[in-house]
C-alpha cells in the first residue's frame, strides 16, 4: 500500500484515456517533473503526444526502473524484451520518449534502433523509415563513390 | 518523419563505415553525418559507451584494424599516402594518428577509420646549422577541448657538440584550424632520451621520463607532461615507492585515465591507474598478474555487457614475438587477477596489399575511438 504522503498522477493520453501513476515514478519524465515542480495541479496531465499505446508501454518501462530491487542485470534482461517490438513501434517510442524528456527510454530504444540498422542496406533503411530519396542518380552514385570502400 | 535531433541521436550511436553508407539514405541525413556537431556527438557516445573502439597494428606485412568489440578478426587496411613509407607513428588522439617518415618531411595527419588524410604544411623550425651534430625530432598529437582543435607539437632536439647535452632548438605547434605552425616561446625539455610523446589525455601530451634532479643512485622515472591547450610543461610523480630497476615500464590510457604498466624481472606484470589525474595519491594497483610476462602490453579497458553491469574486464594485448604471425588478446578479470583467457587474432584472408617502401621495423600499434572529424 502506498503512503498516505505518495502521491498518485493521472496521466491522460492523447486519445483521453487515462493511467494512474505514481509521482515518484512519473517524475522520470523531466517533462512530467516540471510541470510538477511548476505547481500544476490539473486534474489529470495531458500528454498531447502521446497515445494510449505508447504511454502504457512508457509505464512499464518506468515502473520497471523505478523499482529499486531490480537488479542492473534484471533491468537489462528486461529491456532485451521490452524492445522486441516492431520497428514502427521503436520509433514510436523514440519520439514518445523525447517529448516526455526521459532520458533512460531514449537510451534503450535508440540503442535498439542503431542495432537493428547496422547491417542495413541503404534502400532498406529508406523503406524502414519511410524515407523518400531525394537524390538524382548522378548525385547518389557521387555521395557513393566518395567512400566506395564502406560498401564492400 | 523523425525529426533531426532524433535521428543524430540515433545515428551517434553507429560504426563509422556504416555512417559513411547511411550518408546516401537522403540529403538530410547526409548533411547531419557530414556535420560539426555530429562529429563531437558520436565521438561521446563513443566514449561514454566505450564502443567503436579498434587497435591498429603496424608489422611487415601491413596495416591492421581490429575492433575490440569481435577481436578475432584483423581487417588489412592501406595507410595514407601509399607512395611514401613511413617507419613512425605517433600517440593516438581520438582515433587520429600522425604518420611520419622523414624527419625533415612534413608528417601526415590520417584518421584510419575515415581513410581520409591531410599532409601537414612545412614546419617552421629550421635545423640548427650543423646537420653534423645529432638532432632528434619529437612529436606529438593533441586535443584542444577549449578551441575544439587539434594540436601537433614537433620539438627539434640536438645534441650539442660542445657540451655532448641535448638541447632543444625549438617547439611549435600546428593547428588543424588554422592549418599553420607556430613557434612557441616554451622548449620542450625531452632531453633526447625518449622517442616520443605516449599518451594523450587531459588535453596534454604525456612521456616517461628519467629524473634528472634525483642526486640518489637509483633511477627513478617522473612523468613529464605537456599540455597543448596551454602550451607548458609540468612533472607528474609515479605511484610511490615502486620498484623501477629493471623493470620495463610503459603509459597507456585506460578508460580517460592515465595507466602505467610494469614488467618486472620475475615476469610479473603490474598495471596502475591514475584514477584522477594530478592526483597523486589517487595512484591505484590495479592488477598484478603473473608470470607469463606479458610483454609489449596495450591495456584495452572495455566494459562488458551492458552499460549498467559494473564488472570490468581489462583486455590485454601480447605480442607473439617476431615472426610475426598473430596477436592473442588476453583477458584480465580484475576480480580474478590470476585467471586469463587468450583470444588468437586471425588476420583476415584478403589479398595481399603491396605498398611501397612500406617500412616498418617494429610493430607498433595505436588504439582508438573510431570517430568523424574530418581532416
Amino acid at each position: 500500500m502506498s503512503s498516505p504522503e505518495e502521491k498518485t498522477l493521472i496521466l491522460k493520453s492523447s486519445d483521453n484515456e487515462e493511467f494512474l501513476v505514481k509521482e515518484s515514478v512519473a517524475v522520470q519524465c523531466i517533462t512530467i517533473k516540471n510541470l510538477v515542480e511548476d505547481g500544476c495541479d490539473l486534474d489529470a496531465i495531458p500528454l498531447l503526444n502521446v497515445d494510449s499505446k505508447n504511454l502504457a508501454w512508457i509505464i512499464e518501462f518506468m515502473e520497471k526502473y523505478a523499482d529499486s530491487t531490480s537488479t542492473d542485470a534484471e533491468k537489462k534482461d528486461f529491456d532485451t524484451e521490452f524492445v522486441k517490438k516492431p520497428f514502427n513501434d521503436v520509433l514510436g517510442l523514440i519520439l514518445a520518449a523525447n517529448y516526455l524528456n526521459f532520458p533512460a527510454l531514449m537510451d534503450v530504444m535508440c540503442d535498439a534502433c542503431a542495432n537493428e540498422m547496422k547491417l542495413w542496406s541503404v534502400e532498406q533503411v529508406r523503406e524502414k523509415f519511410h524515407i523518400q530519396n531525394d537524390y538524382t542518380e548522378e548525385e547518389e552514385k557521387a555521395v557513393r563513390a566518395e567512400n566506395f570502400w564502406a560498401f564492400e | 518523419m523523425l525529426p533531426p535531433d532524433m535521428i543524430s541521436e540515433i545515428l551517434s550511436r553507429l560504426p563509422v563505415k556504416t555512417l559513411l553508407r547511411f550518408r546516401c539514405v537522403e540529403r538530410t541525413w547526409c548533411s547531419i553525418i557530414d556535420g560539426q556537431s555530429f562529429v563531437q556527438l558520436h565521438l561521446h557516445q563513443s566514449m561514454t559507451t566505450n564502443s567503436y573502439h579498434s587497435l591498429i597494428l603496424g608489422s611487415r606485412k601491413g596495416l591492421y584494424s581490429v575492433d575490440l568489440d569481435s577481436i578475432d578478426k584483423a581487417q588489412l587496411i592501406e595507410p595514407p599516402v601509399s607512395s611514401k613509407g613511413f617507419d613512425c607513428i605517433s600517440n593516438s588522439c581520438n582515433g587520429l594518428i600522425l604518420v611520419m617518415s622523414d624527419p625533415l618531411v612534413p608528417p601526415v595527419l590520417w584518421n584510419p577509420f575515415l581513410r581520409k588524410y591531410k599532409i601537414l604544411p612545412d614546419a617552421a623550425i629550421e635545423y640548427p646549422a650543423p646537420l653534423l651534430c645529432l638532432s632528434k625530432v619529437f612529436y606529438g598529437l593533441g586535443y584542444d577541448s577549449r578551441n575544439n582543435d587539434y594540436k601537433v607539437v614537433r620539438a627539434v632536439e640536438f645534441c650539442s657538440e660542445t657540451s655532448r647535452a641535448w638541447v632543444c632548438s625549438a617547439t611549435e605547434i600546428y593547428s588543424l584550424k588554422l592549418n599553420s605552425w607556430n613557434m612557441v616561446p616554451v622548449l620542450s625539455n625531452m632531453k633526447g632520451n625518449c622517442d616520443k610523446w605516449d599518451v594523450h589525455v587531459h588535453g596534454a601530451l604525456h612521456t616517461l621520463m628519467e629524473d634528472s634532479s634525483h642526486v640518489y643512485s637509483v633511477k627513478s622515472f617522473i612523468i613529464m607532461a605537456f599540455s597543448v591547450e596551454n602550451e607548458n610543461h609540468y612533472a607528474m610523480m609515479l605511484p610511490p615507492n615502486i620498484e623501477t630497476e629493471n623493470v620495463e615500464m610503459k603509459l597507456e590510457l585506460l578508460r580517460g585515465c592515465l595507466c602505467l604498466v610494469c614488467a618486472d624481472n620475475y615476469d610479473v606484470n603490474n598495471i596502475w591507474v591514475m584514477k584522477e589525474y594530478g592526483v597523486e595519491e589517487s595512484w591505484t594497483q590495479l592488477l598484478s598478474v603473473g608470470p607469463p610476462a606479458l610483454f609489449a602490453l596495450t591495456v584495452l579497458g572495455k566494459v562488458m555487457g551492458s552499460r549498467q553491469e559494473k564488472r570490468k574486464e581489462k583486455k590485454i594485448k601480447r605480442k607473439k614475438g617476431f615472426p610475426f604471425r598473430g596477436v592473442k588478446f588476453v583477458r584480465l578479470d580484475e576480480k580474478k587477477t590470476l585467471k586469463f583467457s587468450v583470444t588468437t587474432c586471425e588476420y583476415m584472408k584478403s589479398k595481399a596489399v603491396v605498398v611501397n617502401g612500406l617500412i616498418l621495423p617494429f610493430v607498433s600499434e595505436i588504439s582508438g575511438f573510431q570517430q568523424m572529424v574530418k581532416l
